[in-house]
């Protein structure tokens, strides 16, 4: 299928429940094909929610008046430590957009710690020069999760409107500095009912076909985190209702056969559960979207976004298995990066 | 996988900075007679023949085979013969010392059997001649790392093998093709094996830039007639291309609905 | 007067006047010598220095020529 906009636009237009009924057998078929029932288990953790940007749509961001909490280092080994028990072994750590209050040397040593629980580290974190990333690398990440939210500028302008997040060509070119840097799984997304839909998913696609393209030996998955309210303050994008979003599951399956699809606990269980049936094959599990959170549940702050599946990684790793599913603890044996 | 791509209103064939009206190219090996090679050009309109270089024959005074070959066309001189790298460069210089231009398709065959390509070799040689200025059209396996690195070479374009030389097998190699198509930037070329015009016909609907022919036409009963046939079954799978075939589509498991759900 | 020597053409053993050029020998054996390239001990000459090139004992010569292929 050629994934111009005019054909994705054309997708969402179509209200045929047999279509749909038949894009996600297709679907699901490239999947089991090329990924089994194999679901690869992550957790993530938000060192910090220090932020210096201003993106309208973030719990966390600058102009929020929540308490700004950034875990020390014996603070960071207590969460690593309280998360490894649950058997998951790929840690994402995740900060806010502040390169003075998260700094390189910060994160190094996150990494540094984690790697005595975690098999597979990956970020979530500013976009950051070449030779930073690669130092990360070099500490032990394998893996950076960005996201350009959306690929529309003008829009991009409008939600972003302080901070290092408004260079929109610095946050798009992060792949790219990603790969020569050495890492070995990027993750890109964008948010859905932040921008407009069909041009945003062609957009994403084709900066993913570029990649693939140009840097053939990295490990491609893609994220659609769908605006939620956070703590009941809704935002004005458009949302993107489940048809349309199990649509968007279906049709990434299908144009990318062999790429991650990721849905996190942004989404409730029971579309998770369904979603693993579709194209689906990285969740998180057993989340918390609050700064650390794992060692003392109770004593939180605010969360970077509602949590909507609510299940303990223990619950959602016995749901995989009761349902056939194959819960991939550790697709990867860290060894020395170089 | 269907390319990302938009029609383009004229579809032009660019190889090494010349525009061919034509994606057929010629082989004028095997023919009976000079004849029957020129009419074959002249029918099908081919722009690009390949020619050989070899040691002129001392007792007999041959008719030179470029008087066969209508003005305008161009020479691509390939390195039969050839089984090592150091064999193909000797024989790509003395291509350019007569004169008859740059054009050099690299074929370093060490292998009588099958007649299959030293990639190894290939890509070496590829090297060295864009270094020295040549316009390098490797022939391989195909294989997407050589590939890769015959681009980085700086090949102008890529022949992959359909199936062996002279086998009139068609396109044995087409998933690997595709794979080529889909993931390198130069054009790709198909060379050997291409038995009947339908096989160059399906070369063309996945994607490939061009065919090389030369068995299927020179054999047959009536090259000329045939040289033609392959021309059209390449415009007519150019065009199937740039059109865009509707993809295969996988049949469904039957199970229980995916997507009720969203409707309850 | 000089004599006659041999040198070896396209793999062959030929006996040939001393002093021969790569001229005179090619002339010998094409009816094109544009057509035509020649290569002694290994090394290309051009078709401008043939007359100029003078052939030695055991000399090995290659004249090739273009001829049908795929």
């Amino acid at each position: 299928m050629n994934a111009s906009r005019e054909n994705i636009q054309a997708l969402l237009d179509d209200n045929s429940p047999e279509r749909l009924e038949a894009l996600a057998r297709e679907a699901a078929h490239l999947t089991r094909q090329y990924f089994g029932r194999a679901i690869g288990l992550y957790t993530p953790l938000y060192l910090s929610n220090h932020c210096a940007s201003h993106c309208v749509y973030c719990g966390f961001h600058s102009h929020h008046k929540i308490t700004r909490i950034k875990l020390s280092a014996e603070q960071i080994d207590a969460e690593l430590k309280a998360i490894s028990r649950t058997g998951v072994q790929n840690i994402l750590l995740l900060t806010g957009e502040s390169p003075q209050a998260t700094p390189l040397e910060y994160l190094k040593e996150a990494v540094t710690l984690a790697k005595q629980y975690f098999q597979g580290i990956a970020l979530e974190v500013y976009p950051m020069p070449e030779e930073d990333y690669h130092a990360l690398y070099l500490s032990g990440a394998d893996g950076v999760t960005v996201y350009q939210e959306t690929y529309e500028r003008t829009r991009y302008a409008e939600v972003h409107l302080g901070g290092q997040k408004k260079d929109y060509d610095f946050r798009w070119g992060a792949p790219t500095r990603l790969t020569r840097a050495g890492m070995r799984q990027i993750s890109l997304g964008i948010l859905l009912g932040l921008g407009p839909l069909a041009s945003d998913l062609c957009a994403l696609y084709s900066h993913l076909r570029e990649l693939e393209t140009e840097f053939p030996g990295v490990e491609y998955s893609l994220s659609f985190p769908r605006l939620r309210t956070i703590k009941a303050k809704s935002f004005a994008g458009t949302p993107v209702d489940d048809i349309t979003f199990v649509k968007i599951l279906c049709l990434t399956r299908i144009l990318f056969p062999r790429v991650g699809i990721n849905l996190s606990t942004r989404e409730s269980a029971a579309f998770r559960n369904k979603a693993l049936e579709l194209s689906v094959t990285k969740i998180s599990v057993g989340s918390r979207t609050t700064v650390g959170g794992y060692k003392d549940p109770d004593n939180t702050g605010a969360p970077q976004f509602d949590i909507a599946d609510d299940r303990s990684a223990a619950e959602t790793i016995r749901y995989l298995k009761e349902h056939g599913f194959d819960p991939v603890f550790t697709d990867w044996r860290r060894i020395e990066n170089t | 996988m269907p390319p990302i791509a938009h029609q383009t209103a004229q579809d032009s064939f660019e190889l090494g900075g010349k525009i061919f009206s034509s994606r057929f190219l010629l082989g004028t090996g095997k023919f009976r007679n000079k004849g029957e090679l020129k009419a074959s050009i002249l029918s099908s309109n081919a722009r690009i023949v390949t020619v050989a270089l070899r040691r002129i024959d001392l007792e007999r005074h041959d008719e030179n085979i470029l008087e066969y070959i209508p003005d305008g066309v161009t020479l691509l001189t390939n390195t039969s013969g050839a089984r090592t790298a150091d064999e193909a460069i000797r024989i790509a210089r003395l291509a350019r010392a007569s004169g008859q231009g740059d054009w050099i398709k690299v074929e370093v065959i060490n292998d009588s059997k099958y007649l299959l390509p030293d990639n190894e070799e290939t890509i070496k040689a590829t090297k060295a001649l864009t270094a020295e200025g040549f316009i390098v059209l490797p022939y391989i396996s195909p294989d997407l790392y050589v590939a890769r690195r015959l681009v980085e070479a700086g090949a102008t374009a890529i022949m992959p093998l359909g199936s062996f030389i002279g086998s009139n097998m068609g396109l044995r190699t087409r998933e690997f093709i595709q794979v080529l198509i889909n993931e390198i930037r130069v054009p790709m070329i198909v060379d050997a094996g291409i038995g009947a015009p339908s096989h160059a016909c399906e070369a063309m609907e996945i994607g490939a830039a061009a065919v090389l022919v030369n068995t299927a036409v020179a054999i047959a009963d009536n090259p000329p007639m045939m040289a033609k046939a392959f021309a059209q079954a390449v415009e007519a799978g150019r065009a199937a291309y740039l059109s865009g075939l509707p993809a295969k589509r996988p049949q469904g498991e039957a199970s229980s609905p995916l997507t009720g759900f969203l409707f309850e | 007067m000089s004599g006659h020597m041999e040198i070896t053409l396209n793999g062959q053993t030929k006996n040939i006047p001393g002093n021969a050029s790569l001229q005179a020998l090619a002339e010998q054996y094409t009816k094109e010598p544009t057509r035509v390239v020649a290569e002694l001990d290994g090394a290309i000459i051009t078709r401008d220095a043939w007359s100029r090139t003078i052939l030695k004992a055991g000399s090995k010569v290659e004249l090739v020529s273009f001829v049908g292929g795929g």
